[in-house]
């Protein structure tokens, strides 16, 4: 594995409520390296967009960060003054959201954004400048005409343009490191297979790492270098993503994997996952995942289980794993 | 929009404010009205035939339609066009000056608590709801007592009563605003607090701010001419639609007129105002939008 350039040691997010203090995020330790795209899945509510705001530190109150460190080149940036992080903010880091139908302000014009993205870091570059470098980024993320879009307001686009923009600027300042949280779920599939060709163009264009942030495991395969998969506030698998889909090693991936068509195999029914995630404020006190696992014993309900490794750099939070590829989910049918 | 290689969405053509704001007949004559009171009062001396201050004893009291007075005179024998231009001049000014100074610090306590909602929501809608508790004329009778009666003590009182109006309104809509992608989508781009207010939250707040003052010019001008009916605003001989109503109340029995015509404008002006505040709101409404 190449140097990381962003690594999450022991991040817990929690949020207070009525019931106590909730962990959306709960102890959870990632790295990203550098150039390269780290795919993290889940379903709904395993925590994966909160994650990626408290790496931005962008978590919307009442909820905070209680513990953890995240490092960027070895700077943590939960620590930093609040002056420093809104540098690192745009500059370092950036994020794409995914609604870009609503991420975008009606009443400014595509031109002005980007500019304005690119002016809360270089406050005294002149106005022909920053014209001339955003329509430079409208053409970069293949916006075709970019001098005429550059005037046109969102409603004018259609939602693939606007996710383009929503590159466009978010690469305004050439980040190191974009977090694209569901980038492509609110698009058509065309329009998906076009923004996540972009997104690898730009990267390998520019260099950056990229955390994908999605619950579509088509999607993480087609862009994902490593792989890690979210369950209820944790990390139940990770590891480079081509052990993650040839040799999956805890039963919720398998379940994953076993309810995605396909076309290439032969199979009566896809598999769900019975049941549903548990509530953050009724979790179970061992493995999170067992109440739903074909393979839970007895000891699964005792403690929570810690990421252990199976293989080169692959590791799995369960206690049955290896797990025999006879048993697997997806061959059983 | 022309042919491009992009799926485009095509809005359907969005009929301009000024159209959708005079579909309404009532609406269209009231911004009408408003058009013609606001330019009369710009060019009130350019307009009126005399000066306000100039008295004719001889001419005092004469009806509206005698001779060189279409509208008559007051007990001074000053024409009363003339002093209805200035009169309006003087009302409509104060109101814009109240209404700029009481809605602008308003909005900005309204911006201020919406987006700092975990410090200072609860302070500053605490403190406006003090300040709602007192009617605007305890406010004005408080100013006066300190300041003396007068025009600027008017305008205070009056800006000090939209304060809080215009906190709760923007708080509100920009509580609204706040709850959007764009909001977060910005502040991951690294903008300060103050620029995010500047660019992002306040312009998505303009169409409620308008509206409000809109209606609440009207509501300042008739609040106004009543301060200075009771002697707390402008004093005579300043032409001020209040005083001048204040001034004819002796004479109601022999030349209703001079208190009538100041109390009729009033009365148009406010309804013209309050006319064209609701039709804003409905061409503004983004509920009705496309």
């Amino acid at each position: 594995m190449t140097e990381a350039l962003l690594s999450i040691e022991g991040l817990r997010t929690v949020f207070r409520s009525g019931m106590g203090e909730i962990a959306a995020v709960d102890g959870v330790s990632l790295s990203v390296p550098r150039g390269r795209t780290l795919g993290i899945v889940g379903e709904s509510g395993c925590g994966k967009s909160m994650l990626s705001l408290s790496v931005m530190r962008l978590v919307p109150p009442p909820g905070r960060v209680a513990a953890g460190r995240v490092l960027l080149e070895g700077r943590d940036l939960l620590t930093l003054p609040k002056a420093e992080m809104r540098d690192v903010r745009g500059r370092e880091v950036a994020m794409i959201f995914q609604e870009p139908m609503t991420s975008l302000n009606p009443v400014h014009s595509i031109g002005d954004q980007i500019m304005e993205a690119m002016r809360a870091h270089e406050p005294r570059a002149g106005a022909a400048e920053l014209r001339d470098r955003a329509i430079a980024a409208l053409a970069r993320v293949r916006i075709p005409a970019p001098e005429r879009r550059f005037t046109e307001y969102p409603h004018q686009l259609s939602g693939g343009m606007r996710q383009r923009v929503m590159i466009a600027m978010a690469l305004a300042c050439s980040p190191k490191l974009l977090i694209a949280d569901e980038p492509t779920t609110a698009l058509d599939v065309t329009v998906q297979a076009q923004i996540l060709d972009l997104l690898r163009e730009l990267q390998s264009e520019t260099g950056m790492s990229i955390i994908l942030i999605t619950h579509d495991l088509g999607v993480v395969a087609e862009m994902a270098d490593e792989v890690a998969v979210m369950y209820a506030g944790r990390v139940a698998e990770r590891g480079p993503a081509r052990a993650i889909f040839e040799d999956p090693q805890h039963p919720y991936t398998l379940g994953l994997l076993g309810s995605i068509p396909r076309l290439d195999e032969e199979r009566e029914t896809l598999l769900a996952i019975e049941g549903s995630v548990p509530p953050p404020f009724a979790l179970p006190p061992g493995c999170r995942f067992a109440p739903r696992c074909p393979f839970a014993i007895s000891p699964c309900n005792a403690a929570p289980p810690p990421l252990r490794d199976i293989a080169d750099a692959h590791e799995a939070a369960c206690i049955r794993a290896p797990i025999e590829a006879s048993l697997a989910l997806g061959n059983a049918a | 929009m022309s042919a491009t290689t992009a799926p485009v969405i095509i809005a359907p053509p969005r009929p301009g404010l000024l159209r959708r704001l005079t579909r309404d007949p009532a609406a269209a004559a009231a911004l009408a009205f408003v058009v013609l009171v606001i330019l009369a009062a710009i060019f009130a001396p350019l307009l009126a035939p005399t000066d306000p201050f100039d008295n004719d004893l001889s001419s005092a009291m004469k009806p509206p339609g005698s001779e060189g007075l279409p509208l008559g005179a007051d007990a001074q024998g000053r024409d009363l066009i003339t002093r209805l231009l200035y009169g309006m001049r003087m009302s409509l000014l104060m109101g814009f000056a109240a209404v700029i100074l009481g809605g602008g610090i308003g909005a900005i306590l309204g911006f201020l608590a919406a987006f700092y909602q975990r410090w200072l929501d609860a302070p500053i809608m605490r403190l406006v709801d003090i300040m709602l508790s007192f009617p605007a004329i305890l406010f004005g009778l408080a100013i006066a007592a300190i300041l003396g009666p007068g025009i600027l003590a008017v305008v205070l009182a009056l800006s000090v009563a939209t304060v809080p109006l215009m906190a709760r309104i923007v708080r509100g809509s920009a509580l609204v605003v706040m709850r959007q992608d764009y909001i977060e989508a910005a502040r991951a781009t690294g903008m300060s607090d103050l620029r995010l207010i500047w660019r992002h939250l306040a312009p998505n707040c303009l169409s409620a701010i308008f509206v409000f003052a809109t209606l609440r010019f009207g509501q300042v001008i008739l609040l106004g001419s009543a301060l200075s009916f009771l002697g707390l605003g402008a004093q005579p001989p300043i032409p001020e639609l209040g005083a001048m109503a204040s001034e004819g109340r002796t004479f109601l029995f022999f030349a209703p007129h001079i208190a009538v015509i100041p109390s009729v404008a009033i009365f148009l002006v406010v309804l013209a105002f309050n006319l064209l505040g609701d039709a804003l709101r409905d061409a503004l409404d983004p509920r009705l939008r496309v």
